[in-house]
């Protein structure tokens, strides 16, 4: 991705995102699929979903199409091939090259978890895209991060701009109930292992975050509606 | 050393497991009861130098203490050593008049009763024998006897129990003046018959019943009885009278305490033991004058000052931090601070109200 401030410069992840851009390009491809002609409608549709633009159609024979695309590559690293297979009933072979760089309308989408900013976290996204992948983004995240001592607010953003939130309410009791001269070893045992499993936890600000949590950003499907 | 001066004695005996039990428990069993006091009598000849020349507590607990043929438990009673405190679990229904007598007359000093819940049905559901009216029952005799420390168990979080429902097992038990409280949330735990039953039922009702934990404390206090560990309340007296279980606070101060009987733990010094579960395996070791199988573990100073930590902080009162800060991680200790959950003050450590509601992940978060 690029970025034009003073100087064009090259941006390889979201956390290199300046804040304020002039203009932006992003990478293309172009794509090119062979599909039964019964699931040319499937592949367009979700070509146009992926910001695609139409190149080129041919019959390789009165059953096989072969349809070329630009895609943006942003719209094709996460599961477009496994919605391409689903949509196709498996039935479409998909191969493409890198076309140089167009200019793109993108955002960046920042992720605060209890106020604050989580880089790997962030999302550069297409603006028509970002309202909703910022809140599958948050939903996804409440879910995975468990509930803490306090109440654990969380955020998307587009700058100053809070465009979704969803809070991990707090935990109001979390004891032992019973502990008694017999089951001592068992009951530290479980607090040592608690502790083990707060020490696996990645630490932001207050907020222990499990690892899983940071997959949530690869899996809230790159702007397909049906996942 | 000058030996253990708390005495544990398991008697497993029930008429019925109950569901939610996870204790080592033996149904009926009639013709060895008296084959097992006999056991217990001569582990505890074997085992009598690690006890002090005088005892503070003595607790019997269980299974059903009172659910061996009453004769059978006075002989027990009568051979124990003598204590400032001693202790007798009992089932409701187990508490005849005759019962309650002889108890007293044995020496016993405190009697808890497992009155779970006062609601039939929730009764039911934990399978417990007594109805509601055993309880009373019960504490009435207790009370004609001659005893003035009774202590009654109760258990919230039980299936299909609604606020209301516990609103009236704290009035309910509240209504009978008893000098000490355990509540406990109930827990299923797994492999138990009552998990496999109801754990799913727990798992949807968990969300609606977060709030009970904070209900009892506040009905409690509210009635004059101090919150003085995680499940235990105790009647503040006006005339100073101390009615925390004393044999409890023992394990909760980190003292030594021998227990004798099947499953029994033992931790007198570096060492912890526990006996085997198993009856038969028992009675024949003790029978041929041999201690029981036993599983040890050896405790170095780093899980003894871990242990004080997560016990000290179940009580009420400040636990002190010398020779404990090895056991405790300064950036924890920090963030429950920062929180309000915990509170420092010279070389004690206090956790505040909500630190106790959340006294597990306060501990864990505090552990090194």
């Amino acid at each position: 991705m690029k970025e034009k401030n003073a100087e064009w410069l090259e941006v390889h992840n979201p956390a290199e995102f300046p804040r304020e851009v002039e203009e932006v390009e992003e990478p293309y491809v172009k794509a090119s699929i062979i599909v039964p002609k019964e699931y040319v409608g499937a592949v367009m549709e979700l070509c146009n979903e992926r910001r695609g633009t139409f190149d080129h159609m041919e019959y390789l024979s009165p059953e096989r199409v072969h349809l070329t695309y630009e895609l943006p590559l942003a719209e094709i690293v996460l599961d477009y091939y496994d919605q391409l297979k689903s949509r196709t009933r498996g039935y479409a072979s998909f191969d493409y090259d890198l076309a140089g760089f167009k200019p793109g309308n993108l955002v960046r989408v920042d992720v605060l978890v209890g106020g604050d900013s989580v880089d790997a976290l962030s999302l550069i996204v297409h603006r028509d895209f970002a309202y909703d992948r910022g809140r599958l983004l948050v939903e996804k995240l409440r879910e995975e991060i468990p509930r803490q001592m306090f109440d654990v607010p969380i955020q998307a953003a587009i700058g100053s701009r809070v465009i979704a939130r969803e809070t991990v309410k707090a935990r109001r009791k979390d004891v032992l109930a019973k502990c008694y001269g017999g089951d001592i070893s068992r009951k530290r045992k479980l607090l040592e292992n608690q502790k083990k499993g707060k020490k696996r936890m990645k630490q932001v600000g207050a907020v222990e975050v499990p690892q899983e949590a940071f997959l949530a950003v690869l899996n809230i499907g790159q702007g397909s509606k049906s996942s | 050393m000058s030996g253990a001066r708390h005495l544990y004695v398991h008697l497993p005996f029930c008429a019925h497991r109950c569901g939610y039990c996870d204790f080592v428990t033996v149904v009926g069993r009639g013709g060895q009861h008296g084959a097992y006091v006999d056991a217990l009598l001569r582990e505890l000849e074997l085992e009598r130098d690690l006890l002090a020349e005088t005892l503070e507590t003595v607790f019997l607990g269980g299974g059903t203490p009172t659910f061996i043929e009453l004769p059978e438990l006075v002989r027990l009673l009568e051979a124990l050593p003598s204590a400032s405190e001693v202790t007798v679990e009992a089932n409701p229904e187990t508490v005849t008049p005759e019962l309650a007598r002889a108890l007293r007359e044995a020496g016993v000093t405190r009697v808890s009763l497992g009155a779970q819940t006062f609601r039939a049905e929730l009764l039911r559901v934990l399978e417990r024998v007594a109805g509601p009216d055993d309880v009373r029952r019960a504490v009435h005799h207790l009370r004609d006897a001659g005893f003035d420390n009774v202590s009654l168990d109760l258990i919230y979080g039980i299936p299909g129990q609604s606020a209301t429902d516990l609103e009236a097992d704290l009035g309910d038990a509240l209504a009978l003046e008893p000098e000490h409280l355990s509540c406990y949330e109930l827990e299923a735990k797994p492999g138990t018959r009552f998990t496999h039953a109801w754990g799913e039922e727990l798992r949807r009702q968990a969300d609606a019943m977060e709030d009970y934990f904070e209900r009892v404390v506040a009905v409690l206090t509210g009635s004059g009885y101090r919150w003085y560990e995680t499940a235990n309340f105790c009647r503040a007296t006006e005339s100073g009278r101390d009615l925390r279980s004393r044999h409890n606070l023992a394990y909760w101060l980190g003292r030594d305490y021998l227990g004798v009987g099947i499953g029994a733990v033992s931790t007198i010094e570096n060492r912890r033991w526990r006996n085997t579960p198993r009856l038969g395996r028992y009675l024949e070791a003790l029978a041929a004058g041999r201690a029981p199988e036993r599983e040890l573990e050896e405790l170095d100073g780093g899980v003894k000052a871990r242990e004080r930590v997560m016990l000290g902080l179940r009580l009420d009162e400040p636990l002190p931090l010398a020779g404990l800060r090895r056991a405790l991680d300064p950036a924890g200790l920090a963030r429950v601070e920062d929180l309000g959950l915990a509170e420092r003050s010279g070389a004690t450590l206090t956790l505040t109200e909500r630190g106790r509601y959340l006294g597990g992940a306060v501990t864990a978060e505090l552990l090194a």
